[in-house]
C-alpha cells in the first residue's frame, strides 16, 4: 500500500490540474452549429440542372437600408455569383428580401417572400440556443410581365437546419 | 482572481501534505507503545460556502460536514448542503437552487506520531442532488448582425431535476485544539446519470458544482472547521 502511495496522490493532482485547465466551455466556437443561413442557388431557367451565375447582385430586407451578407466572409456585393447564403429572422415567421439584379441593362429589382415556423435548439452554455427553420415556402410577390429576372422558385429542402444543404433553388 | 487564489490555497494544502507525509516514512516500525485513539461523531461547517456567500452576490449555500470513526483509520463520512447560484453569462441567463447530500467513507493514510490525532485522507463519496433551474434569459447564436441578436427574456422553470455522481476527496483534518479539527479537501467528481431539463441542460448542479461541455467531471473544495463529540476510547 505505502509504495503506491505517491503515484496514487500524484495522479490525483495531475488529474485535477488537467480537468481544469481546459475550460474552454465559455466561448462559442463559431464554426460550430449555429443558427443556419439560406442557402440559394442560381440555375438556368431553360436548363435547371445547370447552374446559372448572376452578374452583379445585391440584397436587403424590405424597408432596410443596409445590404444582406450573402456568404459567409460578410460580403454584401457578389459579381458572377450562382449561389448565396442569407440570414432570416429570428423574431418572426417571415422575411421578405428584395434581389438587386445589376447588368447592362441597369438595375433590376424582384422581391420575394420567405415564409417558415421557428424552432430554438440548445447547443450549449457558451453558444446559448440556435434556430432551426421548418415548413420553409417562398413567394415570389406579383410584378408586370417583361420587368421580372426571376422566371420561379423551387424549395429544394424545407428545413433549414445547417448550411450544408441548399434550400432554395432560383430560375432566371 | 478567487479562482485563482482557491487553487493557490489548495495546492498549499497539498504541499503541506507532502512534507508530513515524508517525515512520517522512517518512525513506523521502531514505535511500541500503542496509544488510544478518540472514537466519536466529528460535525462541522464549510467555511468555504458561507465566504463565498459574503463575497459572491450571485451565489449562496452552507454546508454540513460529518464523519464517524469505526476503525482506527476507517471512517464513514458525508456531507449534506443546500445551494443556489444565479448566474448571467454572455448567452445564458439562469439560476440554480437546490439541495444535496453525499455518503462514502474517508481513509487516513497517515501514520500519527504519539496520540496525536490527525489525518490526510482519501476519501470516496456517492453524491445526489435534488434541484430545480430557471432559465431567465438566452440569446440566438448568429453567425451575422444584419438582424438584431435578438435577446428572449423569459422564466422558465425546470423543476424536480436529479444528479447522481461518484466523488474523490483529498485532503486534511488537522486538530488544532482537543477535539477541534480543521478540515480542508479537494474533490474530483465524475456524473454517472443526471436529469436534465428538455431541449436546456444542468449548468449548475448543487453539491457537483458547475458543469462543462466538454466532459461529465467536476471539481471542488472545502474547508472548514469540526468538532468532534468524544464517546470512547479504544
Amino acid at each position: 500500500m505505502k509504495k503506491y502511495k505517491y503515484p496514487f496522490i500524484l495522479s490525483i493532482i495531475l488529474l485535477i490540474a488537467g480537468t481544469s485547465s481546459c475550460e474552454k466551455d465559455d466561448l462559442c466556437d463559431p464554426s460550430l452549429s449555429v443558427t443556419p443561413r439560406l442557402i440559394i442557388k442560381f440555375t438556368d431557367i431553360g436548363n435547371p440542372d445547370e447552374s446559372k451565375t448572376v452578374e452583379q447582385l445585391q440584397i436587403r430586407e424590405i424597408g432596410f437600408t443596409g445590404f444582406a451578407p450573402l456568404n459567409s466572409e460578410g460580403s454584401t456585393l457578389l459579381t458572377a455569383v450562382d449561389s448565396i447564403a442569407i440570414p432570416l429572422r429570428t423574431d418572426s415567421n417571415n422575411t421578405s428580401y428584395e434581389f438587386f439584379l445589376d447588368d447592362d441593362d441597369g438595375t433590376n429589382i424582384d422581391s420575394i417572400d420567405f415564409n417558415y415556423n421557428l424552432d430554438e435548439i440548445y447547443i450549449n452554455r457558451a453558444c446559448g440556443f440556435k434556430v432551426v427553420y421548418n415548413e420553409l415556402s417562398a413567394i415570389k410577390l406579383p410584378e408586370p410581365a417583361g420587368e421580372e429576372w426571376i422566371i420561379n422558385i423551387q424549395v429544394v429542402t424545407p428545413e433549414v437546419t445547417s448550411n450544408n444543404d441548399i434550400h432554395i433553388e432560383i430560375r432566371h | 482572481m478567487i479562482y485563482t487564489l482557491r487553487y493557490v490555497t489548495n495546492i498549499l494544502f497539498l504541499l503541506i501534505g507532502f512534507i508530513a507525509l515524508s517525515q512520517t516514512q522512517e518512525s513506523t516500525a521502531i514505535d511500541s507503545v500503542q496509544y488510544k485513539r478518540t472514537y466519536g461523531l466529528r460535525v462541522g461547517i464549510d467555511a468555504a460556502s458561507l465566504i463565498r456567500t459574503g463575497i459572491d452576490p450571485e451565489y449562496n449555500g452552507f454546508q454540513i460536514l460529518g464523519d464517524y470513526r469505526i476503525k482506527d483509520r476507517l471512517y464513514i463520512a458525508g456531507e449534506i448542503g443546500n445551494e443556489n447560484l444565479d448566474r448571467n453569462s454572455d448567452r445564458i441567463d439562469f439560476k440554480t437552487s437546490g439541495s444535496y447530500f453525499k455518503a462514502g467513507i474517508d481513509y487516513n493514510l497517515y501514520q500519527n506520531w504519539l496520540d496525536m490525532d490527525n489525518m490526510i485522507y482519501f476519501g470516496a463519496r456517492l453524491g445526489a442532488a435534488n434541484f430545480s433551474q430557471n432559465m431567465l434569459r438566452y440569446d440566438y447564436a448568429q453567425d451575422n448582425s444584419y438582424f438584431p441578436v435578438f435577446t428572449n427574456a423569459v422564466n422558465r422553470e425546470f423543476k424536480g431535476l436529479t444528479a447522481l455522481w461518484l466523488e474523490i476527496q483529498l485532503g486534511i483534518k488537522v486538530e488544532v485544539l482537543p477535539n477541534l479539527y480543521m478540515v480542508a479537501n479537494m474533490q474530483l467528481k465524475r456524473m454517472i446519470t443526471e436529469k436534465t431539463p428538455e431541449n436546456f441542460d444542468n449548468l449548475y448542479v448543487p453539491g457537483f458544482g458547475k458543469t462543462y461541455d466538454t466532459g461529465e467531471i467536476g471539481v471542488g473544495y472545502t474547508y472548514g472547521i469540526m468538532y468532534r463529540i468524544p464517546f470512547f476510547k479504544k
